[in-house]
């Protein structure tokens, strides 16, 4: 009686798992997958980006410590350097900072935060930026003219200096800011540096596109303006719009880093990898350099592994270079 | 010989610019132990003006930043002009200058460089803007006491008049150096002087 609901299970399991790798596999016979599986360089920094990722969404299970539970610090094993050099132990892989946290843990936690931030922030200057692009380029006139010229107003200031200085106003508007607050302005902080470049882009494309003839033709047969934006030019305007924000997932998580080092970024209540190089920054000189340079490691593996897919991306997207 | 390519991804501005501060701190100061971390070093005031210019220290406390600084400008340059060299190479008048005997070295510097430098320049000066915004890092790690350091100062103690008082003359800053490359361009080419030489 037992066995035959186990049968049927695993065999609806191995219906799924089929369901699962079929869209896989037919990925992979695609023109994109056949360019994946040539390039030695994406494989690599698809899998230091899986690795770095999957440690992040599960690093409540992966990490060897919590290190946020008060209650497992032990302050005797404040310092120690990592496990391979000669005062270390196994205990720690990557040594402890100065409150006793496993560096090990506190990296997967922080990649977490990171992450988070990163992704969110493009997320949110994606919609922006997309939709007005979308809007510039398909309406032209006073409203395109007005939102290129606010593009180069943003892209004259560095990114950074506009992500401070957004950062600061926000703490100047709410002095009080609680924690999910402060992660807010963080995000729309780094997203309003970063929507210009899918607006130039966007518009860019729009404006090829919108004199096609298939653009005419529903225009002719009264397809709404709205609709037309929407399911007829969005649609062949996401190629470049892709790798864009795949690049910019690495940059974002720069800036988070970079924000979070100069102490305007996330809360120091939940630290990112930024916030752990500015712990380490203190200990550099006394010696215990494993504080600041393995964060600091983490963020230019990402960062690079990103980059890299992004590059490869573009490419592979493009039909120009195959 | 392909350097620039190699170098590119590394030092790009998709590598994290405080890890590289550590990088290098980490290795010139701490494991080495050549060159001061932090501080300006000493300094010799002339009236109102004090300056560590003038003496070893301050030359020594300025190495480590100002080469952080360098780096991000360093590779877009060696791309800019890596590129811009490789179409110039391919003009008529290097070959008739390779025709007439000159040797490598003349042609490559007194008459292929030249004409790369518009776009070179153009960079340059946009670049000086991202430099203001990266000396906001340098200064902190370093502990220079510089603008950057009282704006980031202004920004975590939430004093807006400060840091408006910072962007107004960031953005004059940015104005002066776009005006200045704007002039540069026309003493660099002297196809841009139309009206004056009567070129082209």
């Amino acid at each position: 009686m037992l066995a035959k609901p186990a049968v049927i299970e695993a065999n609806s399991l191995k219906k799924d798992l089929d369901g699962m790798s079929n869209p896989i596999s037919r990925w992979l016979s695609s023109d994109v997958g056949y360019s994946f599986r040539n390039s030695k360089t994406a494989m690599v920094a698809a899998f230091i980006a899986f690795v770095f990722i999957f440690c992040a969404l599960f690093a409540k299970w992966v990490a060897p410590y919590d290190p946020f539970d008060a209650a497992s610090l032990e302050l005797m094993d404040s310092l120690l350097p990592p496990a391979w050099s000669a005062d270390g132990s196994t205990k720690y892989l990557l040594g402890t900072d100065d409150q006793g946290r496993d560096i090990l843990s506190a990296l997967m936690y922080g990649t977490r935060i990171s992450l988070v931030v990163g992704m969110a922030s493009v997320m949110l200057s994606l919609v922006v930026g997309v939709s007005l692009g979308l809007i510039a380029g398909f309406r032209g006139g006073w409203l395109d003219a007005f939102l290129m010229r606010l593009c180069d107003v943003m892209l004259s200031f560095p990114a950074i200096l506009v992500a401070l200085l957004i950062a600061g106003v926000g703490r100047a508007v709410f002095p009080n800011a609680d924690e999910s607050l402060a992660f807010g302005v963080l995000i729309i902080s780094i997203s309003l540096t970063g929507w210009v470049q899918y607006a130039r882009t966007v518009r860019g494309t729009t404006l090829v596109e919108r004199n096609k003839e298939y653009v005419q033709a529903a225009r002719v047969t009264g397809v709404a303006p709205l609709r037309i934006m929407l399911r007829h030019v969005l649609p062949n305007v996401l190629g470049p719009v892709t790798v864009l924000a795949t690049i910019q997932v690495a940059s974002a998580i720069i800036t988070e880093a970079t924000l979070s080092f100069l102490g305007v970024g996330v809360p120091p209540t939940s630290p990112s990898l930024g916030t752990l190089i500015r712990i380490g920054n203190d200990f550099l000189f006394s010696g215990e350099w494993w504080i600041t340079i393995f964060p600091g490691l983490t963020l230019v593996l990402i960062a690079l592994s990103v980059n890299l897919l992004g590059d490869w991306l573009r490419d592979a997207l493009n039909p120009r270079l195959r | 010989m392909n350097l620039s390519a190699y170098l590119n991804p590394f030092f790009s501005h998709h590598i994290p610019y405080v890890v590289l501060e550590f990088l290098l701190i980490l290795f010139f100061a701490v494991l080495l132990g050549w060159l001061p971390s932090f501080g300006r070093g000493d300094v010799v005031k002339i009236g109102w003006w004090s300056t560590g210019l003038l003496t070893a220290k301050g030359w020594q406390h300025i190495v480590l930043p100002a080469l952080t600084l360098t780096v991000f400008q360093l590779t877009l340059i060696m791309r800019l002009v890596r590129a811009e060299m490789l179409e110039v190479l391919r003009t008529d008048y290097i070959k008739f200058a390779r025709a007439r005997g000159l040797s490598n070295r003349a042609i490559h510097f007194g008459h292929a460089l030249k004409n790369t430098l518009v776009p070179v320049m153009t960079i340059t000066g946009l670049q000086l803007g991202g430099l203001i915004a990266f000396a906001i890092i340098t200064e902190t790690v370093f502990q220079w006491p510089g603008m950057g350091l009282l704006f980031i100062q202004a920004v975590t103690f939430a004093d807006v008049p400060v840091m408006a008082a910072y962007l107004c003359l960031i953005a004059l800053i940015f104005v002066v150096i776009n005006l200045t490359v704007d002039l540069l361009y026309f003493a660099v080419d002297p196809r841009l002087r139309v009206g004056k030489a009567g070129g082209h």
